[in-house]
Formats: C-alpha cells, sequence, structure tokens
C-alpha cells in the first residue's frame, strides 16, 4: 500500500470533527485522528525514496508543501506521538475549544516542519502561534488572557520577521526553499531572528516562562511539545553550524538554572528547565557536525517525552489541588503514588541516568563539543548537566510530593492522565535501553555512536550521585534556600512593567503638553476671539456715538449710563426701530456713495 | 509554615479535579524518620562507591576528550561543586530579583 495524502489534512479533518462531535465519540476521534496519521505517514515512508516533496502551485508560485527526508520525517513521526500523547491527556477536557484548536495546534506543527519552501513554513509558522494561544485562553483566568496575549504579540513579531526575511531572500535569489540560509545576509538574519523567538533565544525567551504556567493543566503539556520543537527543527534545518548558536545555546543552558532553583511555581521551574534543555540542543546545531545535529535534533525527540512526562505530572497535581506553588504543595506521595512514581521517571530521564532517554541524546552534543575542542562550552553543558538533575530532576518531584507535608489529601490522577504519563515513561524507557533500533535509526546524519561505554556510565554517575548530594547536604544544613511565593524579576520586566512605565511618561508629558496647549490655545485663545469678535463691533458703535452724545451734552454719570444701555442693547442687537433704521438709512448711503 | 490555598478563579475549567479528603490516619513511608535516616544513609554510600569506582579507570582506559577529565573524582567534585554553586548564586540573586508575588499586578 501507499499514500500520497498530505499528513495535515488527516489531522485537520480530524480536528473539524472534535469540534462537532459531542460526548465519547470526541475523544476517540480525537485519539484516532493522530493514530490514522501516523498509519498514513508511516506508508508515506515505506513506499517513497529516500527523499520526497508533495507540490503545489499556486499562480506562479510552484510551492513544496511536503517535503519527507530523514531531518522532516523524524519530527513528523514525534509530532503524531505527541499528538496521541496529548489528546489521551485532555480526555477529561470538556472545553470543546480547547480540544479543537488542540488538534489544529498539532497539525500546524506537523505542517511547518514537512514545509519545504519558506511560503508554506509561514503559513504554518503563523498558524502555530494563532491556534497555540488558546490552550492558554483556555484557562480563562485574567491572568492567562494578559499572558496570552503577550504570548500572541511575540509569536506574531516571529511570524513578521520570517516574512519578511523570505521576501528579502527571494528578492535577492528567486528562490523560497527553505534549507540552509545564511546567516551574514539581512534576510537570512531576519530569519534566525523568527526562529531564535520561538526557540526562546535569552531575552526572547519571556514568552516562555511567562505563559506555560498560566495555560490549563493539559494546555501546557499542548505547548511544550510542539511550539519550541518546531522551532528546533527550523534551526537545525536553516543554520546547522552557526557559530552564534554555540554562544548563544551556551547562555541558554545557563542562566535559567538559577532562575528555577528560586522559583515558586512550578511549571514555571518547567518552563525555565526547557530553555535550558534547548540550549543545548543550540549548541549542538551550533557546532554543526554530523553528531552535533544528531545530537540536537535526538535530544529535540526525548524531550517531548520526559519534558512532556514532566508537565504532565504536574498538570495531574494542579488538576487534583488547584495550585502549583512549591511553598504549598508537598507530601504528595500519600494519596497520588502513580503520578509520583511516573514524574520521578520523567525526572531521571531529563536528568540523564543511564537506561534513559536524555543519556543517549545529550551525551551526543557533550562528546561533538569536545571532540570540535570547545573546552569551555564543555565544562559549561557539563555545569548545566548538574544543574538539570538539581532543577528539573529533584526540585520537581521533591517539592510536589515529598519534602514537608502539606496536609493535602486529595485523589490520584484521572485514569487518561495515568495513561498518557505511562506512554511517554515507557518511551522514556525504551529509547534509553534501546537507543541503537528506535531512535538512532531515525536519525539524519550516519553516525556510528554507542553511549553505553564504562567511561561514560561511571562518570554520568558520578556527576548524577554528586550532584545530588550536595543538594541533600544543603538541605540538611539548612543553606537551601526555602520555597517562597514571590515573582523572580525577568526580562519581561522590560515590557510589563517598563511598557507601564513608558505609559505613564507618555501620559505626563503628552497628556500635559495636551493640557497646556488646550488651555492656551482652545480656552485663553479662542475665548479672547470669540468675545472680541462679539464685543469689538458694539464697542466701535459706542466710540463713534459718543461724540456726538457729548454734543448733546451729556458728560458724565448720565454719559456712562448712556454707553452702557447702547453697548447693551447693540450687543443684543436690540435697537429701537427709530435708531435701526438710521443705521439702515447711513449703510444705504453708503453703498450708494460707493 | 504552609500558606493557605486559595481556590483558582472560578472561569478556571481545572477547577472540577480538585478534591479534598480527609485524612486517613494512616502512617505512610516517610513520616518515620527513620526511614529518611536509611534513605540518606543508603544514599551517601552509593556516593561513596562511585566516588571509589574511578579506581577501575588505573586498569581500564577512560576516555578523556582533555586531559583534567581524566584526573581521579574530576566529576565527582565537578557535579558536587557545580550544584552547591548553582544554590549558593541563586540564593544570592533572590535579593535583587525577589519581588512581592502581585508585583506585576501593581
Amino acid at each position: 500500500m501507499t499514500s500520497s495524502l498530505h499528513p495535515v489534512i488527516i489531522i485537520f479533518a480530524g480536528a473539524l470533527l472534535v469540534g462537532l462531535l459531542r460526548g465519547k465519540l470526541k475523544g476517540v476521534v480525537s485519539v484516532i485522528t493522530p493514530l490514522i496519521g501516523l498509519i498514513n505517514l508511516i506508508l508515506i515512508d515505506r513506499s517513497q525514496s529516500e527523499s520526497y516533496v508533495m507540490t503545489l502551485s499556486l499562480m506562479e508560485l510552484q510551492l513544496e508543501v511536503a517535503r519527507f527526508d530523514k531531518l522532516s520525517m523524524l519530527f513528523a513521526y514525534l509530532f503524531h506521538f505527541a499528538a496521541i500523547i496529548t489528546s489521551i491527556y485532555s480526555l477529561h477536557v470538556r472545553d470543546n475549544m480547547q480540544r479543537f484548536t488542540g488538534l489544529l495546534y498539532a497539525g500546524s506543527a506537523i505542517g511547518a516542519v514537512l514545509a519545504g519552501d519558506l511560503v508554506t513554513l509561514f503559513v504554518f509558522w503563523e498558524l502555530l502561534a494563532v491556534t497555540s494561544v488558546f490552550q492558554i485562553w483556555a484557562r480563562r483566568t485574567s491572568n492567562s488572557s494578559a499572558s496570552g496575549v503577550r504570548y500572541l504579540l511575540l509569536h506574531i513579531t516571529s511570524g513578521l520577521l520570517l516574512l519578511m526575511g523570505a521576501t528579502i531572500i527571494y528578492k535577492n535569489t528567486g528562490s523560497l526553499s527553505f534549507d540552509s540560509f545564511d546567516l551574514n545576509g539581512f534576510g537570512g538574519l531576519l530569519i534566525f531572528l523568527a526562529f531564535g523567538i520561538k526557540c526562546g533565544f535569552p531575552l526572547l525567551h519571556t514568552w516562555l516562562t511567562d505563559s506555560y504556567p498560566e495555560s490549563t493543566a493539559a494546555g501546557a503539556v499542548y505547548l511544550c511539545c510542539f511550539t519550541t520543537k518546531t522551532a528546533v527543527y527550523a534551526m537545525a534545518r536553516g543554520f546547522p553550524g552557526a557559530e552564534a548558536l554555540l554562544y548563544i545555546g551556551a547562555v541558554m543552558a545557563m542562566f535559567p538554572i538559577f532562575y528555577a532553583v528560586i522559583e515558586n511555581d512550578l511549571r514555571r521551574t518547567l518552563a525555565y528547565s526547557m530553555i535550558n534543555q534547548i540550549g543545548f540542543m543550540m549548541v549542538g546545531i551550533g557546532l554543526g557536525t554530523d553528531m552535533g545535529i544528531n545530537g540536537a535534533v535526538a535530544h529535540a525527540f526525548n524531550d517531548v517525552f520526559f519534558k512532556g512526562l514532566l508537565f504532565m505530572s504536574m498538570g495531574a497535581v494542579l488538576y487534583r489541588t488547584g495550585t502549583m506553588n512549591a511553598s504549598q504543595l508537598g507530601g504528595l506521595y500519600k494519596t497520588m503514588p502513580w503520578t509520583t512514581g511516573l514524574s520521578i521517571v520523567g525526572a531521571a530521564a531529563i536528568s540523564g541516568f543511564p537506561l534513559m532517554c536524555a543519556f543517549v541524546s545529550k551525551s551526543m552534543i557533550m562528546v561533538s563539543a569536545a571532540e570540535e575542542g570547545h573546552m569551555v562550552i564543555w565544562l559549561l553543558l557539563l555545569f548545566a548537566a548538574a544543574g538539570v538533575l538539581k532543577h528539573a530532576g529533584i526540585k520537581i518531584p521533591f517539592f510536589a510530593f515529598f519534602a514537608h507535608d502539606s496536609g493535602i489529601r486529595t485523589k490520584e490522577a484521572p485514569i487518561n492522565m495515568l495513561v498518557a504519563m505511562a506512554i511517554s515513561a515507557s518511551a522514556c524507557i525504551i529509547i534509553g535501553c534501546f537507543p541503537q533500533q528506535t531512535l538512532y535509526s531515525l536519525l539524519p546524519r550516519n553516525v556510528d555512536y554507542n553511549p553505553y561505554d564504562l567511561t561514560h556510565i561511571v562518570t554520568q554517575f558520578q556527576l548524577l550521585f554528586f550532584s545530588a548530594a550536595a543538594f541533600a547536604v544543603l538541605m540538611l544544613t539548612n543553606i537551601y534556600p526555602p520555597e517562597l511565593r514571590s515573582t523572580n524579576i525577568d526580562f519581561d520586566w522590560v515590557w510589563r512593567k517598563g511598557g507601564k512605565l513608558f505609559y505613564k511618561g507618555a501620559d505626563v508629558t503628552l497628556n500635559t503638553a495636551n493640557d497646556r496647549v488646550h488651555r492656551a490655545f482652545i480656552i485663553e485663545f479662542i475665548g479672547r476671539l470669540s468675545r472680541f469678535t462679539k464685543a469689538a463691533p458694539s464697542r466701535l458703535l459706542v466710540m463713534i456715538m459718543t461724540p456726538f452724545w457729548k454734543v448733546r451734552g451729556l458728560d458724565g454719570d448720565s454719559l456712562i449710563a448712556k454707553q452702557k444701555e447702547f453697548y447693551e442693547d447693540s450687543r443684543l442687537g436690540a435697537f429701537p426701530i427709530g435708531r435701526a433704521a438710521i443705521f439702515a438709512v447711513i449703510l444705504l448711503g453708503l453703498l450708494y456713495v460707493l | 509554615m504552609n500558606d493557605p490555598i486559595e481556590l483558582p478563579e472560578s472561569n478556571d475549567p481545572d477547577r472540577e479535579g480538585i478534591v479534598r479528603l480527609e485524612d486517613d490516619g494512616k502512617k505512610r513511608i516517610w513520616d518515620d524518620p527513620a526511614n529518611v535516616k536509611r534513605l540518606l544513609k543508603i544514599f551517601f554510600i552509593l556516593c561513596g562507591i562511585f566516588f571509589v569506582l574511578d579506581v577501575i579507570f588505573f586498569f581500564v582506559h577512560k576516555h578523556s576528550e582533555f586531559s583534567f577529565d581524566g584526573w581521579f573524582g574530576f566529576f565527582s567534585v565537578y557535579g558536587f561543586v557545580s550544584c552547591s554553586l548553582i544554590v549558593i548564586i541563586a540564593k544570592e540573586l533572590r535579593k535583587v530579583l525577589m519581588k512581592p508575588e502581585d508585583y506585576y499586578d501593581k
């Protein structure tokens, strides 16, 4: 059997059905849709040669709406798995909008990684932004709607940068194909920034730590699976070997660790951890070696499972307890034993314990950095790897499920959540135990690498155990900082507080100026002008008449009284008939003379 | 020590999942400090074993990419120092970064 059906069509059609259906059928369709998509993808993979494209003619443009090669295929498979897991995890969600946009979101991510040209990429890139924001808004709180708007602003900016870059490149080269770009050209730089926003580059990362904790329990799982992974794919496709990524990646791997340690919201801790993991991937892509690229995409692949698993376990805690604050949680292992166990698997996987998936992917990046002689980068990554254990591996399960007993007694997570978590946990272990048969066979470059050699296993255990020992010692000696309810200032201060400051500044300067001008011009000037136009003719008449009155012998008080009376009459236009007649005669006489 | 949990806003769809039960009064495994002590003991013994395990590299070749990563105990010391540094630096950073929870709402 062969297939030449674009994978996105299946997912989008399924999403429409999910939007229309109600009850059990909706759940069934939402899980079966990505399964059918997966079968379709396998058929395409089997029936076609190494690389294969689907084209579409749009006016004079020849679009590659789908390109299947090893790199895009790996991500297409990944997103189908992710769609299955997220669909199962969100089976309890009754909000139709979230379920509908959730599948559309997965479909957009699949479309983006399959895009062979920049126009198709742009369309799915924007769809990705628009469909994903509903995972945040679905929470329907005031914080989530504000956070969603900030999220959308950055992501739409990313799309516009991509469009601008694509236009410039098309103008310069006449080609729209989505392959590697030149970072020295302006068009390439814009596209680099567009991808960078979605990757969570330092200073552009704030949407991640802002929105993930504000989304629904299931929403955060969706968000962590698709957007950043699409961006990592785009970076691996567009800028392999870009040296800037080495340093950007190292910064990304380092700075979030410190934030993660002091963060109270456990899902925000995971969001910081996400930036840290993407940092590793960026370094791999920046190295540009076969091993580095393989390591980066392999790590992105694994990240969906282990980070997804951690987000799912925290989502379950949020769903059952209503809070994500480490300061309020603790002791949940008593009532949520399955969630606890599965969360620990995720924690072990992200930390890179041998026989777990991060062990077989992160090490490729480390080895490649060392082979290329980047000693400082290697040392920083090793530092970050110890930090991962600390802030994700220990902090997440420890403060949620153990630590001091919070007294919260609740129920185990719903069965659909447990099933989704169990699937991810199995994937973490299977990939970790059998990398050659599973993940490595999907990787884009041909590299012979075996993670299980004695040195690697022993040194990894040493690193992890002694990092954990540091945590234990700091806890026992009470040096470890307590979990406190707080906000930690990050770069989004610039637009959240800075925006307010700017608004205030603008308010003060512009409104003061406005006020002054209003007073000077509208009130003072116009007032005088209108008084002048109203009073001037009457005064003029009084001035003309005064000599006549003086001749008639009026003076002193009687003159002033006469002037006042005349002035009033003239202002109101209320002259006695006789006087009006005289004026009319004078006027006619003047006309006649002239 | 614990701060009370206020329920999520009434619009939040995840509110429907919240379950609060009474404590059933049973003692669980980590309620007993002796068990925690035992766990810590096992853990520190394992740490010791892994530290000493570097001895095997006197007999087996250790792949080292740079010279220093072949030193005895390098990864153990590096892991311990890194993790301690992270926590201590982060704790200091709190003085600069930490603001009240409703900082952005004001």
